[in-house]
């Protein structure tokens, strides 16, 4: 039941990734935290193309949309039609805060958005508490 | 800035489940409207201020019964999903947990999270914070 959360964080932004890191880390019995840059390694690390290994689950995915290389609906379409990845939580990160990219993103089943700028300790205990009481997709 | 009202669509078919939940939020969160429905076609009703019903003020989450009869909690997430003003709202599911295939499926249309009834009855706190913090940090949309 108490297993860790893995938390898989596809970001290229360095100042964004050390905010996350910066909030997740008092919380790292509960989070274990992977950072990629682009969604292929995201794509290879959740399949367990060699030479990475496969996440453990349980994990969700923390995605910033705007990615250089692979295009961030490119990455949730090649999601969802995986059958072993289709059902995996995403959570958007977003800069813009642009509604209709993000309701676009709605429709390759995201669980939710996030705002750049509110990933602070709130956000850290909502994964905590995430982490403790969810029921993740099956395996 | 005042904090913005947060409204809650509860949609629960038992009454006595529904009364709970109700008292458990009303009381831990400051700054909420519950609505409660028993069916998600009132919940769309009002969701799109339809069928007499007054249209649910924006921002607001969804706490949707997975185990409504004749599998209708499938269908309003799916009618939820298919419809472009309604397809970003944030859904918390509540089941029984088991059948993972039900599971899987509410997952694959975009829930924010399921939750298992007896983990809710037994860490009520880790339910509501979850929530809390969801609402605080979340982007919810439309947001007007």
């Amino acid at each position: 039941m108490l297993s860790k959360m893995n938390v898989l964080l596809i970001e290229n932004n360095d100042a964004d990734i050390e905010n996350l890191c910066l909030h997740l880390t008092p919380f790292a019995n509960h989070l274990s935290l992977t950072i990629v840059k682009d969604g292929e390694t995201a794509l290879a690390i959740l399949r367990g193309q060699p030479p990475h290994v496969r996440l453990q689950h349980p994990y969700l995915i923390l995605f910033d949309l705007n990615l250089p290389s692979m295009d961030g609906f490119t990455f949730l379409d090649e999601l969802r039609r995986d059958p072993e990845l289709r059902t995996c939580i995403v959570f958007v990160l977003t800069e813009s805060g642009d509604d209709a990219t993000i309701t676009m993103a709605y429709k390759c089943g995201i669980a939710g958005c996030f705002s750049k700028a509110k990933l602070d300790a709130q956000f850290a205990q909502f994964l905590v508490a995430y982490s403790v009481i969810v029921e993740f997709p099956p395996m | 800035m005042l904090p913005h009202l947060l409204h809650i669509l509860l949609i629960e078919d038992n009454e006595i489940e529904a009364k709970r939940l109700y008292h458990l939020l009303q009381s831990h969160m400051q700054t909420v409207v519950i609505i409660w429905v028993t069916t998600g076609e009132q919940a769309l009703h009002a969701l799109c201020g339809t069928g007499g019903q007054k249209r649910l003020p924006r921002p607001y989450l969804i706490l949707l019964d997975f185990n409504l009869p004749q599998r209708t909690s499938f269908a309003f997430l799916q009618q939820l999903r298919a419809d472009p003003d309604l397809r970003q709202s944030s859904v918390f599911v509540m089941g029984e947990g088991g059948a993972t295939a039900d599971k899987e499926e509410a997952y694959r249309l975009g829930i924010v999270a399921y939750l298992n009834k007896a983990t809710l009855a037994a860490k009520p706190e880790a339910f509501v914070q979850l929530l809390l913090w969801y609402s605080n940090t979340a982007e919810l949309l439309p947001r007007k």
